[in-house]
């Protein structure tokens, strides 16, 4: 028996579009939402970094008053360490050998507040909060 | 939708033997579609997203076992799995598993609460996006910092064309096998 591919829009149904729909429009609000509130004034405060590893104290530096060249820090966890590579504007991270899908490594470098890195192997957090709590980053507490 | 329907037997013997060689087979597609999946680079640039192809399997388990075979193949897929992984009782394990239950669960519902409204297209999308917040609980929970559902909106948006992949999959894959016959 043929299997023709072509007008495979024929069995979609209106349940399907109205999925589509609402998913289209969360999806798009959620990802253009930072940019309109800053868009309408609305002001983070300086950036600063928050190390989580789990089960451990936080550490919280401010990006402001990390030199041009950078600053690399060095966190432990379970399964190694990762580096973490500090910038005036972003932060990123170099995942240890031993973490099978590198996830924390390939997120690249996180620059908006609210953006995470996590590394679920090496119980790890990594992410960027304006000092104005009020803001965006109600979600990362 | 067109579908050749062979009544075999009435006989009950042939209708177990029937079903367990079904779930034993999908479970085994299911356990190799993950695995080609986990062979292929991530292009997405949102950390995390997938393509889902072992979703098909499930798909096609509910609309073919029902509820409870549906859910035997998922418990088969990732059990057995990750036991071949060597990864059972880790995280991947845990992982697999909350996105797989959520993703379950709520294409059950649609399949089977709301199957005139949903083609396996639609069907398959909401059951990406619930694997996908299935996944992202899971990790918030391990983590213990909600942070991650930042990405939420990303991986929604990636559903619809991962999910319409995978629904049209499902559909042409049951279109395909004769002497199939659909519960839902």
């Amino acid at each position: 028996m043929g299997i023709s591919f072509s007008k495979w829009w024929k069995g979609i149904r209106k349940g399907d579009k109205i999925v589509v729909g609402f998913v289209l429009i969360f999806a798009l609000a959620g990802a253009i939402y930072p940019f309109v509130w800053e868009w309408l004034g609305g002001d983070p405060g300086d950036l600063q970094v928050v190390i989580n590893p789990v089960g451990a104290e936080r550490q919280k530096i401010p990006l402001a008053g990390i030199p041009e060249e950078g600053k690399n820090l060095i966190v432990p966890g379970p399964i190694g360490d990762h580096l973490v590579e500090i910038l005036p504007d972003g932060v990123r991270v170099i995942a240890p050998e031993d973490d099978p899908l590198k996830i924390c490594e390939k997120t690249g470098w996180i620059r908006r507040p609210g953006a995470t890195i996590v590394c679920v192997p090496n119980q790890l957090a990594i992410w960027l909060e304006g000092s104005d709590d009020s803001g965006l980053d109600g979600i990362s507490e | 939708m067109q579908e050749s329907k062979i009544v075999v037997a009435n006989n009950p013997y042939y209708d177990g033997v029937r079903r367990l060689a079904l779930i034993g087979l999908l479970a085994a597609m299911g356990i190799i579609l993950h695995f080609i999946e986990s062979l292929l680079p991530a292009i997405a640039p949102v950390p995390g997203a997938k393509l889902g192809l072992a979703n098909i399997i499930t798909l096609m388990a509910i609309v073919v076992l029902g509820i409870k075979g549906g859910g035997q193949v998922l418990f088969l897929r990732v059990f057995l799995g990750s036991l071949m992984a060597g990864t059972f009782l880790t995280l991947p394990f845990y992982l697999s598993l909350a996105g797989g239950i959520l993703a379950f669960i709520s294409m059950s519902i649609t399949l089977f609460w709301a199957k005139e409204k949903f083609s396996l297209v639609g069907v398959s999308i909401l059951g990406a996006l619930s694997h996908n917040i299935g996944q992202l609980l899971a990790v918030a929970v391990i983590i213990g910092n909600l942070g991650v559902f930042y990405y939420l909106p990303y991986l929604a948006l990636l559903a619809i064309p991962t999910g319409l992949l995978v629904g049209m999959g499902a559909r042409y894959s049951l279109n395909a096998l004769p002497g199939i016959r659909r519960i839902t």
